[in-house]
């Protein structure tokens, strides 16, 4: 998988959750948050590859699957992921708008059109 | 269309409360990922970027109304109230979660429906000419050959753990509109002199990293000797095939290396020995199966129709829909209407709930209840009067499915790409959908006239772009999204795998390129009936080169 070369980048954790798939990050609180706002920050990469560990446990505890570390920089509403793609799983959804069913069920146009 | 008899219901149902067990036993830890993983992989889940994505089998593309319907339930109940047709005719939900899954499966055996061999180093979906059983040029229909095959192929046990995935394609017309060549058996279906149905066998084509056209392996094989012809090659590919590299585990690489003439030979050696086996067709067989695919009762009508050629004349919007969208039909006063899912600003390949209703209605009440998921991401009402054309197309119009740009231009075919994609190197769909905003005006688009684009976000190349008359190819260049272009790839009869013009675009510059290539070939084309692909097998890449890169040089 596509991550960073290894460097002293801020890093955070994320996983998907096993039940819904969701992603999900690794918070202080040694929770998941869909938010990467709530995520915790390890400064050190020993810290991350505590961090790490620890999120493991989840793994092993089958509350999430996938776990690894994702390479972050500090901005003012929390972390940002470096890599575009970890930027898109942040964002919780597509970078377009999805061609999805909002209004009511439009099947009457048959009706209205006969 | 096909009917399951108690043996396809029996095999379907248990593998849904398989599957039910085998999802409880991974949400209670019961089961760790790594021994559940090729568990959902074999009934088509996959996780991607955000959520789990399954991945259900349309056989040859074949849809009804309360298929559609079922799949508009679900896309409603269990997903965002959207679906993704790929270009092997099937279907995706990007947002299902796991928990849901066996229900979702329950709910789709319903409509005989399954998700199954959708994933996996097995024989996948049969895909097949979604004009089947309309086509003029049409020899024979196809439909009966792939679900043959598709019976063959579901749960063979000797072919369940394949060197690599496999994949079939069946075209009943000289013109194909199947991408046989690309596929890793295709099958076109040809008569001999003595008027005799059979097939000429292309093996080994193949896109993604490497990309190959299929060897030719035999001229004409009778149509009775279907399976054991397959069976022979599959049986040469289980042995051969390398297990030992994931990248050159396709039957593409082993032709490659061994030579299609060592195959061949392999082949027919094979072949001899199981030819005359229980898998020889019996004509009644043969007949039983294509019963199912019978055509429907036509009327007997004349080929004109006055409600059509009045719109025609009057309805400036219904002409232009006419003239791209709808295709003639083998019987008189009938018609193919193309529902083109990439009107500007679209998802290629997206239809929300509420739009797959709609096409279950007028399948239902103009359309025999007949509808087909093309390869190019769009869907087909394969039979409807042209009497009620102009109806049918005030309906679509509504639902915003009228768009009439099938083949043009923006007629694209996209990957999801790194929207949805884990494996993605860059975004596929903004790209199509910046190039149909770019390209918007219908004028334009029928000047430029038939020109297939294809983008894929990674080079597995799941959006076709090696045989897209224009193909575009995202790449990862240090952590920025670029695009690499390549020209002249065509994947039908007269097949070709796409060149690569030069370097890569960044994303602000591809649509850019995209128009210089289109200006070019509009300034250098012999007169305007001479085709984008025309004009390029006529004077090369050399003028797309020079305009692409020549200000740069
Ligand atoms: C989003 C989840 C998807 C995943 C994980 C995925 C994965 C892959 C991989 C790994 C390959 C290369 C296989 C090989 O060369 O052996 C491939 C090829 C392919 N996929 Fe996908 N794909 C996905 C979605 C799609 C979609 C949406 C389409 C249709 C638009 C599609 C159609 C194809 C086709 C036609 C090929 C060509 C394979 C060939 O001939 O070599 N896939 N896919
Ligand atoms: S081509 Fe690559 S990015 Fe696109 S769907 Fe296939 S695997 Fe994903």
């Amino acid at each position: 998988m596509k991550r960073a070369a290894k460097g002293h980048a801020l890093q955070v954790v994320t996983a998907n959750a096993l039940r819904s798939g969701s992603v999900v990050f690794r918070t202080a609180g040694d929770d998941w948050s869909l938010d990467i706002a709530d995520a915790v920050v390890a400064e050190t990469s020993e810290a991350g590859e505590a961090l790490l560990a620890a999120a493991m446990r989840d793994v092993a505890a089958d509350v999430v699957v996938e776990a690894y570390l994702v390479d972050v920089e500090r901005q003012e509403n929390g972390p940002r992921p470096l890599l575009l793609r970890e930027r898109i799983r942040a964002l919780r959804g597509p970078t377009i708008t999805e061609n999805r069913t909002l209004a009511p069920a439009a099947t009457g146009l048959l009706a209205a059109a006969c | 269309m096909y009917r399951y008899d108690e043996f396809d219901r029996r095999f379907v149902t248990g593998r849904v409360e398989q599957f039910r067990d085998q999802v409880l036993r991974r949400l209670s830890g019961e089961l760790t990922e790594d021994q559940f993983k090729p568990l959902r992989l074999m009934n088509g889940v996959y996780l991607q970027l955000h959520a789990y994505m399954l991945r259900i089998a349309i056989p040859y593309g074949g849809l009804n109304a309360a298929r559609l319907r079922k799949l508009a339930d679900i896309a409603m109940k269990y997903d965002r109230g959207f679906g993704h047709f790929t270009t092997r005719q099937n279907l995706q939900f990007h947002w299902i979660e796991l928990k849901d899954v066996p229900q979702i499966l329950a709910d789709l055996a319903e409509v005989e429906m399954h998700a199954i061999q959708t994933s996996g180093n097995c024989i996948r979906n049969v895909s097949a000419d979604h004009f089947a059983g309309a086509a003029v040029d049409e020899i024979a229909d196809p439909r009966p050959y792939a679900e043959i095959l598709r019976q063959w192929s579901s749960l063979h046990p000797e072919f369940t753990y394949l060197p690599r995935k496999f994949k079939l394609a069946v075209s009943g017309s000289a013109h194909d509109r199947a991408a046989i060549q690309v596929h890793d058996i295709g099958l076109q279906i040809v008569r001999n002199d003595a008027g005799e149905t059979g097939f000429t066998v292309y093996v080994g084509g193949g896109l993604g990293r490497s990309p190959f056209i299929g060897k030719k392996v035999r001229d004409f094989l009778p149509e009775a000797e279907l399976l054991s012809y397959c069976e022979a090659i599959l049986r040469v590919y289980n042995m051969f095939g390398r297990r030992d590299n994931k990248y050159k585990a396709r039957i593409k690489i082993l032709i490659h290396e061994a030579g299609v003439d060592e195959i061949r030979r392999q082949v027919e050696e094979e072949y001899a020995q199981i030819r005359d086996s229980r898998l020889t067709l019996p004509k009644a067989e043969l007949d039983r199966i294509a019963a199912y695919f019978a055509a429907p009762e036509f009327a007997a009508l004349p080929e004109r129709s006055q409600a059509h050629e009045q719109a025609l004349a009057g309805d400036r919007a219904y002409a232009d829909w006419v003239e791209r969208n709808v295709s003639p039909h083998r019987q008189p006063g009938y018609a193919i209407a193309t529902i083109a899912l990439k009107a500007v600003g679209e998802v290629p390949g997206d239809i929300s709930a509420d739009q797959m209703r709609v096409v279950a209605d007028i399948a239902e009440r103009y359309g025999h209840d007949e509808v087909r998921v093309s390869h190019e991401q769009n869907l087909v009402l394969p039979h409807l009067r042209k009497d009620d054309l102009p109806q049918v197309f005030a309906i679509l119009q509504q639902a915003e499915l009228a768009s009439p740009h099938a083949g043009l231009i923006t007629d694209i075919i996209s990957c999801p790409g790194l929207d949805y994609c884990s494996l993605a190197n860059a975004r596929s769909i903004p790209v199509a959908q910046r190039i149909t905003e770019r390209f918007a005006d219908l004028k334009r688009q029928r000047d430029i006239g038939d020109l297939k684009l294809k983008i894929s976000g990674c080079i597995n190349a799941c959006g076709h772009h090696h045989v897209g008359h224009i193909g575009i190819l995202g790449v990862d260049r240090k952590g920025e999204e670029f695009y690499q272009i390549t020209l002249g790839g065509s994947g039908d009869e007269n097949c070709s795998i796409g060149g690569i013009v030069g370097k890569g675009f960044s994303s602000d510059e591809i649509v850019d390129a995209v128009e210089k290539i289109v200006d070019t070939y509009i300034a250098l084309r012999a007169s305007p009936s001479e085709s984008f692909l025309e004009a390029f097998r006529r004077v090369g890449d050399a003028p797309f080169r020079e305009a692409l890169y020549a200000e740069a040089a």
